[in-house]
């Protein structure tokens, strides 16, 4: 089977995956065995594009592929000139609070936002000016107006209200700060006033504490707080999809820290706030929208503590019924992730090895044997049962790949024995002592 | 009564012999220079036939006759036997009566010497009520009884039966019967009328003053054949000597031997035999007798007879010894006469011989008996296996075998016997018992005692008495030594239990003195000897560790004292050993259990493979319920879940088929982790490759998506385009050239500012502006942005740019 991948693509899979990361390019290339995840995937992201909103929560234990399904994602939609943001869930940062931790989890999302030119996030200023600029050129050519004269300003009313034509379009609730704040920050890009559009993107991503601060700088009543967070999220994905960009993803991970929250009452709020976020993407009331969560088995369907303790959600998101291991249904908003097996993991080395022999452009003397060999050693090694995973098996391959190219005559089955395996699990002690309530 | 009058003649006649208390010699004169006829031995007897000073003595000593010190010669006195009489004594009228019978009787028997049939019938028809008839024929003591009884007329009824019965019996029969076998006119060759009424039915008198020998607690015959009442003038004399080829013996059936008379009853050849055996005999040469014991009894009773005469005990003696060695048969009757003899002898010689006899082996040692008293002691059974010296052996012999749970063990025996003779050797050399000998001490020992025990000896038989306290006590000596020896042995080898000593059997008040003679000495040396003990070996370990349940734990403790982490080796050997000398151990499942419970912490194999022999080792025990192992043993051991489960499979394997090597070698490998065999399924892989195969295609088509955009016209219309000098196959307008420039020139990098600068001198945004070169160059990169944002600048990726460079 000849090899159709691109230089670029291998030297990305290589790199990254020797230092134990999803590559950003060619990772289609070692997507094995997740072909009916990546069909539903694909198809929820047709649909997001076409106006609809989804919600998904990616559920799988330590090592079935969970971190790396959320980077596929996110590179695939970022191609798909999705706006982007990653954040996780910390004791820190959730869906509802009012102590400020809802708005810490927004803040994180906002500061994650990426686009293609910018993947490693922090792209909200670039698209303000990208969705400012556009305003601006349409404003001058509906107006005849030359783009360099555009800026004077004389102009500035008629820029101003055309922003806040734009805003009142695609804003509800909270649109009119939201608009002021957008304006301030037009404001301190025409004039280069640094201070005021750095005021505007602190509002906009939610980094005010106190309503007279906010007023002192830009002048508005209102900042983003806990309440209505959801909303400015809202806004944005409108805003994006104003701008050109197909939709707005968000991806939280270790959703786990949802339901180590110690109080019942604020696990449930937290619940409730899944719910809303649940009911508006699939009721339609917000488009282009597409959130997904990723957590452990035990986050879903812990009946004390997990999203089924809440029962609204439990009815929503219970497994297909007439789902089997073989038959599955990954249309339903739950994806169960398996881990590899070991024809999989064969596989997905089998290709590797001819990742790496395109990229160096060599013929590495490991067989099919080799591999095989490669993967009972690890299988069997102290502690294999228990946290091996994917990542590891796969890092540990390359970097003897790597070994063996630049030390041909060395021994590869010794090189394959002397592998040690470690745990990378996170620590589990912290469960343990959570406070059953 | 003639049995008294004849040995009141012998006591007289006796009287003149005399024992030579050392060897002595006859001479022919009364001087010392006289010719030496003849030299005695110690103990030879002589008869003084006239004494001619106080010094000298005219002796005969066998045909010799002359002249011998006094000063060494001791008169024999011959002990009076005291009478006992046999019949209570009756009543005058029953004496008279009695009288008045016996006078019949005897008036019946001298009239007729030769009994009559018919008048004997006619005597038991007509005197059948008074028993005549019975006295008639001899049967006395019937005959008392039927007078005794005649009142009952029992008798009468008595009578007539005989009456009819010896009216029906036939002559020969008759003669047979009442005399003797021997015709009324051939009674020619009729000696001593005792001889012939004693004949038919004869009885055997008994001395209870003889019953010594039953004190003695031998295996004896009650009774002693009082041989010396009859006197005879045997015929032997008369008859012919040949010396005709006497090697075969002349069959004679076997009878009861009463007395040397009966040679009588012997026919032609017999006598003539014995003639021959007699003479030859006396030569002392060996005659083989065939098994016809008659001969040797009757010579038996002969040399009794002769002793009579010539009183030389030791001549006697060794007649006998040959006797017996001839005809084991007369063995204890010789040795009981000798007994007897000697006792009625006051010499000192003799006084010294009865000892020696006395002696419970003397019988056995010198062809008396058949019978060896110490064939089952100790010295006999060991004798040859320790190769023993004659004294040692005695030592043993002492006492009968205390057999007992301890001492049946051979191993255990030896040491005890060992460390017995040893300490016995010791203290006899050095005379350990306050400078006496052990013979000494004995002796010693023994007058205390009598004194603490008032001993009382009846005179007649004070020597035997003498002696057989003596061996009584001698026993109990030694058995108590013997004990003491085995208690330490038995601490020494750890043995559970100790014997207990009892006291001074059977002279318990002596138990005291005992202590002070020989218990006291005996332990001070036992302590100094204690550590020659050698350690038992592995033969006796097993069987003192069949005994004593409990006797491992101190081993395993020294084991396990001694343990050293990264010696398992060793451990596993000590206790292998350990187990090997349990092997009859009821218990041994213990040791298992606890080596197990020991080694968990060190090796986790070795102690599964000692719990899975506790469970084998204890299975054939009924109701055996496996002791589970203590908790933190078993945390160690089965740290992972279902291990457990998995040793329960291996043990219950093993319990099947018994076969230990194959659960210890999956024992072994218990804790090795078990190798996962990856199995890869072809087709599947083919599948995972098409599968994935379509997962690339459709996420390729997904990530090179390309969407028109629409701003793109916006410039376009702004700017005219011409085909771009750097950049192959696209057209660009000049800002966009003049930025790629001179991104390209500043090292592939811009700050944003300067974009922005520039864009604004030709009427653009920067962000327009950079997306639009993107946009013009994502087909040739495959969706990928040629310029992207870094912190402050822009920055164009070297190598993306190499390839769509011109």
């Amino acid at each position: 089977m000849a090899l159709k991948i691109k230089a670029k693509e291998a030297t990305s899979i290589i790199n990254s995956l020797a230092g134990g990361v999803v590559p950003r390019i060619g990772v289609q290339h070692i997507t094995v065995g997740r072909k009916l995840e990546i069909e539903a995937f694909t198809a929820a992201l047709d649909d997001v594009v076409n106006g609809h909103s989804i919600v998904k929560f990616w559920i799988g234990d330590f090592g079935s592929g969970k971190s790396f399904i959320l980077h596929l994602l996110n590179t695939v939609a970022t191609k798909q000139k999705f706006v982007v943001s990653n954040a996780d869930f910390t004791p820190e940062n959730r869906l509802y609070a009012n102590d400020g931790k809802a708005v810490a989890l927004y803040s994180a999302i906002m500061d994650n936002v990426a686009i293609q030119t910018k993947p490693e996030g922090g792209a909200l200023p670039t698209l303000l000016d990208k969705w400012i600029e556009q305003v601006v050129s349409k404003t001058a050519l509906a107006n005849n107006i030359s783009i360099t004269e555009i800026r004077e300003e004389r102009y500035f009313e008629l820029i101003q209200r055309n922003i806040s034509e734009t805003i009142n379009e695609v804003t509800d609730t909270g649109g009119f700060d939201f608009g002021v704040v957008v304006i301030k920050y037009y404001e301190g890009y025409i004039k280069n006033d640094d201070h005021l559009r750095r005021s505007a993107l602190k509002w906009l991503k939610g980094e005010y504490r106190t309503k007279t601060e906010a007023r002192q700088d830009l002048g508005v009543r209102e900042i983003v707080n806990d309440l209505n967070y959801y909303d400015m999220l809202k806004n944005f994905c409108r805003l994006f999809v104003s701008i050109g960009y197909s939709g707005f993803m968000i991806n939280l991970d270790e959703a786990i820290n949802l339901y180590k929250i110690s109080t019942s009452t604020m696990r449930a709020k937290n619940y409730e706030k899944i719910l809303t976020i649940f009911n508006d993407c699939f009721q339609g009331k917000v488009s282009n929208l597409f959130i997904n969560f990723a957590g452990t088995k035990e986050f879903l369907d812990n009946e004390r503590r997990g999203l089924f303790s809440y029962d609204a959600l439990k009815t929503r998101l219970e497994t297909n019924r007439f789902e089997t291991t073989e038959y599955r249904d990954l249309a339903q908003p739950v994806i169960k992730l398996v881990p590899l097996d070991h024809n999989e993991i064969f596989v997905l080395l089998k290709k590797l090895k001819e990742i790496f022999d395109f990229n160096f452009n060599i013929k590495s003397n490991i067989t099919e044997q080799d591999i095989h060999t490669f993967m009972e050693e690890m299988f069997n090694k102290n502690g294999a049962d228990e946290f091996l995973t994917p990542r590891e098996v796969i890092r540990d391959f390359v970097n003897i790949l790597s070994i063996l190219r630049q030390n041909p005559d060395i021994d590869k089955l010794k090189l394959i024995s002397e592998i040690e395996i470690s745990d990378e699990r996170p620590n589990e002690s912290v469960f343990d002592s959570i406070e059953e309530l | 009564m003639t049995t008294l009058a004849l040995a009141i003649a012998i006591n007289v006649q006796a009287s003149d012999y005399y024992v030579a208390t050392t060897d002595l010699n006859i001479r022919s004169g009364t001087r010392v220079s006289f010719q030496v006829l003849h030299v005695l031995e110690k103990g030879d007897t002589v008869l003084v036939l006239d004494s001619i000073n106080s010094v000298w003595a005219k002796v005969q000593y066998k045909d010799v006759v002359g002249f011998s010190s006094t000063k060494y010669l001791q008169k024999i006195d011959f002990l009076e036997t005291p009478k006992v009489d046999n019949s209570n004594i009756p009543s005058i009228s029953s004496i008279a009566f009695l009288v008045f019978l016996s006078g019949v009787m005897m008036l019946l028997i001298l009239v007729n010497s030769y009994r009559n049939k018919t008048l004997a019938s006619l005597i038991s028809l007509f005197y059948g009520a008074f028993g005549f008839q019975k006295f008639y024929l001899g049967q006395t003591n019937k005959g008392i009884l039927s007078v005794l009884f005649c009142w009952t007329f029992i008798p009468m009824v008595i009578g007539l039966f005989d009456f009819i019965s010896l009216a029906a019996m036939n002559k020969s029969t008759f003669n047979y019967k009442y005399n003797n076998g021997v015709a009324g006119k051939k009674q020619t060759l009729k000696k001593e009328n005792e001889i012939d009424k004693n004949d038919a039915d004869f009885t055997i008198e008994i001395k209870p003053s003889s019953l010594t020998v039953k004190r003695r607690g031998i295996n004896f015959d009650d009774t002693i054949i009082d041989v010396s009442s009859t006197s005879f003038d045997t015929s032997i004399d008369q008859l012919e000597f040949s010396e005709e080829d006497d090697k075969e013996v002349p069959h004679w059936d076997h009878t009861y031997i009463y007395s040397n008379s009966e040679i009588e009853y012997a026919n032609r050849e017999q006598k003539k035999f014995y003639q021959n055996f007699r003479t030859k005999f006396l030569k002392f040469e060996k005659t083989d007798i065939q098994g016809y014991t008659n001969y040797a009894f009757i010579l038996y009773f002969d040399l009794l007879e002769d002793f009579e005469k010539h009183q030389d005990i030791k001549l006697l003696e060794k007649q006998f010894e040959l006797l017996v060695s001839i005809c084991p048969e007369t063995g204890h009757y010789a040795f009981a006469s000798l007994t007897e003899k000697l006792r009625s002898r006051s010499d000192q010689y003799s006084n010294d011989r009865l000892k020696e006899f006395l002696e419970p082996s003397y019988q056995f040692e010198h062809g008396y008996s058949q019978y060896d008293p110490d064939l089952y002691k100790l010295g006999n059974r060991y004798k040859d296996k320790l190769s023993l010296s004659k004294q040692e052996i005695s030592w043993l012999n002492k006492f009968y075998d205390p057999t007992n749970v301890f001492t049946s063990i051979q191993g255990c025996s030896v040491a005890v016997i060992k460390l017995y003779l040893k300490t016995l050797n010791q203290l006899n050399d050095t005379n350990g018992f306050g400078d006496l000998s052990l013979n000494e001490n004995l002796d010693a020992l023994f007058k205390e005692v009598i004194i603490e025990e008032k001993l009382k000896f009846d005179p007649q038989y004070e020597v035997e008495d003498r002696a057989y306290s003596f061996h009584r006590m001698e026993e109990a000596v030694f058995l108590s030594i013997f004990k003491l020896v085995e208690n330490e042995v038995r601490l020494k080898f750890r043995h559970k239990r100790k014997l207990s000593i009892d006291s001074f059997y059977p002279y318990h008040n002596s138990t005291p003195i005992f202590e002070k003679r020989f218990a006291e000495p005996i332990k001070k040396c036992l302590s100094e000897n204690l550590d020659t003990i050698d350690k038992p070996d592995s033969q006796t370990e097993s069987a003192l560790n069949a005994l004593n349940v409990t006797r491992w734990k101190d081993e395993f403790l020294i084991i396990t004292d001694s343990f050293h982490p990264d010696r398992v080796v060793q451990f596993r050997k000590k206790v292998g050993k350990l187990l090997d000398v349990n092997k009859d151990n009821p218990n041994i499942e213990k040791i298992l259990y606890e080596s197990a419970k020991y080694i968990a912490k060190y090796s986790k194999v070795d102690a599964l493979k000692y719990y899975a022999m506790y469970h084998l080792s204890n299975f054939t025990v009924n109701k055996f319920s496996p002791k589970e192992l203590p908790k933190s043993v078993n945390k160690i051991l089965f740290e992972k879940e279902g291990q457990i489960a998995e040793f329960k499979l291996v043990i219950k394997e093993l319990l099947r088929t018994s076969n230990t090597k194959k659960a210890f070698a999956s024992l072994s490998q218990f804790y090795v982790p078990k190798r996962k065999i990856i199995e890869l399924d072809k087709t599947e892989i083919k599948r995972v490759e098409e599968k994935h195969e379509g997962t690339v295609n459709l996420l390729s088509e997904y990530m090179e998506v390309e969407e028109v955009e629409e701003n793109v016209e916006i410039l376009k219309e702004s700017n005219s385009t011409y085909s771009s000098q750097i950049i192959r196959g696209i057209e660009m307008n000049e800002i966009q050239e003049e930025l790629v420039k001179r991104i390209i020139s500043n090292s592939f990098q811009i700050h944003q500012d300067d974009v922005a600068e520039l864009a604004l001198e030709n009427g653009m945004f920067k962000n327009q502006l950079i997306d639009s070169i993107n946009e013009l160059c994502s087909e040739l990169l495959e969706g990928e942005a040629l310029i992207e944002e870094d912190e402050e600048n822009y920055i164009i990726e070297e190598s993306y740019y190499k390839e769509i460079a011109l």
